[in-house]
């Protein structure tokens, strides 16, 4: 097989496989918010095993970037 | 007592004085890579370059350059080598694997086998080598660790977008596998070099030990000093390619706005991690060790949560930049086929980048132009890398504007386009 061809096909099935997680994570996401109705979201967890909040700090990081670059200015 | 017993003692200056009488290019390249690797270290230490990597890379290359002496066990580098370990020790027991069966072959191993016992019990690194990286163990350590620092609430986000940038970041990928093998590779060797382009470090790695492990060591050096220059190159790429009009772009508000649970993240990446594995057996490791760290992060376990984003990742990274430094001595260097592979590895990263700009416009048009096509850079799945580039330059050009979470996401969607890439790669040309 040559190495264009290869690569086509690759990047097709790619193309399907991205997708399809892309339209399966749409329809989990659609039926969870569907659920949500009929089942009310609570989460509770004790201080030992509470879920790891790393959005917080991925946001901080933004914020502390645009705050470097607003003091370089 | 003559200079040849005193040359004896001083191995590094004997070893150096007889390249130079008998192979000058091989020493020039010693002294060449003991110079880069303090450079590595001095780009290191001024944060040009990723200091986790290039710290450790530089200055296992300077030493295992200058630490040559007269040794050579098992007779492959003509009399010289170091104490510190030999990648070519049982290279013959995975290339006689598949005649098992046969006694020759058989015998082979067994001699194979016996040379990696031998060596180990010398050379100091040589176990965490064989150990950790021939079975691709590293790479699968770095991804538990990426994992677990991995959201993937920010592709739930926008999931149709993310995962667009992040396959037109891979064009890189997809365009230079057939220009490696007009360059002379075999297909198995081109699509190893040309997963460069999915600026993943621990999928390079895996992948090349898949499909052409007598090239592991170049494409993993090359793979891991580009992507340390990616982080400096990227920003130029973008604002060649971007006016500055279109980074101040702010990216608009959803139209239903939600906080995804810790629980929904959990379930997609355990139905994610599922479907890759079943549809991609070959790449499960990989992907498995990445959806582990998700799964760990999202379910709670806060001390298996500070393990793998702690020691496991920083132990694995820091083995893995010594390794990768110890592994650029001349010998492996000077191979005639590792300036195309520099050539190729740089060629793959600037058609990714330049297709996540592509993917960043589109996606910017697609939205009625209410995205920052600056997140496009963030489709090469350097994780969290090109994201903080795409945050750093929007800053820049606009103080205030985050990008980070729809960065992340492009970021996060790439790993995945990329592990598919490497399944399909190693699927289609390992037998």
């Amino acid at each position: 097989m040559k190495g264009l061809d290869i690569s086509l096909m690759t990047y097709l099935i790619t193309i399907i496989i991205a997708m399809s997680v892309a339209v399966l994570l749409k329809g989990l996401d659609n039926l969870l918010v569907l659920f949500s109705k009929w089942f009310p979201h609570e989460e509770h967890h004790s201080d030992d095993d509470a879920p790891v909040q790393a959005d917080e700090s991925l946001a901080e990081q933004a914020i502390a970037i645009a705050a470097a670059h607003a003091k370089e200015k | 007592m003559d200079s040849s017993m005193i040359l004896n003692i001083f191995q590094g200056i004997k070893t150096m004085g007889m390249s130079f009488s008998h192979d000058p290019q091989m020493a020039i390249a010693r002294i060449g890579l003991i110079l880069l690797g303090m450079l590595l270290i001095y780009l290191g230490k001024k944060g040009i370059l990723e200091p986790l990597l290039m710290i450790p890379m530089g200055l296992g290359m300077a030493t295992v350059n200058a630490a040559v002496m007269m040794f050579d066990p098992l007779g492959l580098h003509g009399g010289m080598g170091t104490l510190f370990l030999e990648p070519q020790a049982g290279s013959a027991l995975s290339s006689t694997f598949q005649a098992a069966g046969d006694t020759a072959a058989l015998a082979a191993n067994a001699a194979a086998s016996s040379d990696i016992m031998y060596i180990m019990g010398i050379d100091w690194l040589q176990p965490i080598y064989t150990f950790t990286f021939g079975n691709g163990l590293i790479a699968c350590l770095v991804f538990m660790g990426i994992g677990s620092l991995l959201d993937v609430g920010f592709i739930l986000r926008r999931p149709f977008l993310s995962m667009l940038i992040a396959l037109f970041a891979e064009l890189g990928t997809i365009m230079t596998l057939p220009i490696a093998q007009a360059f002379g590779f075999t297909a198995k060797e081109a699509a190893a070099i040309s997963i460069v382009g999915g600026a993943d470090g621990p999928m390079v790695l895996f992948t090349s030990l898949q499909l052409a492990p007598h090239l592991f060591v170049p494409i993993a050096v090359v793979a891991y000093l580009y992507l340390g220059l990616a982080y400096g190159g990227y920003p130029y790429l973008v604002k060649l390619l971007i006016p500055k009009k279109l980074m101040q772009v702010p990216v608009g508000q959803l139209k239903k706005e939600r906080e995804i649970s810790s629980g929904e993240k959990l379930l997609f990446a355990v139905v994610i991690c599922i479907l890759l594995s079943f549809l991609l057996p070959v790449a499960a490791p990989l992907i498995f060790s990445l959806f582990f760290g998700v799964v760990i992060r999202e379910s709670g376990i806060k001390v298996f949560h500070d393990l793998l984003s702690g020691p496991v990742l920083y132990i694995a990274t820091m083995f893995l930049g010594m390794i990768l430094g110890i592994l650029c001595e001349a010998n492996t260097i000077m191979d005639k086929k590792v300036l195309p592979l520099l050539l190729l590895g740089m060629l793959s990263l600037l058609i990714s980048g330049v297709g996540g700009i592509i993917g960043g416009y589109v996606a910017y048009f697609i939205s009625g132009k209410k995205y920052n096509p600056v997140i496009g850079i963030a489709g090469v799945s350097c994780v969290p890398t090109t994201a903080k580039v795409a945050q750093k330059i929007v800053s820049k050009a606009k103080p205030g504007l985050i990008v980070m979470p729809e960065a992340l996401g492009a970021n996060v969607s790439g790993v995945i386009t990329t592990a598919i890439i490497a399944g399909i790669f190693c699927s289609m040309l390992s037998k």
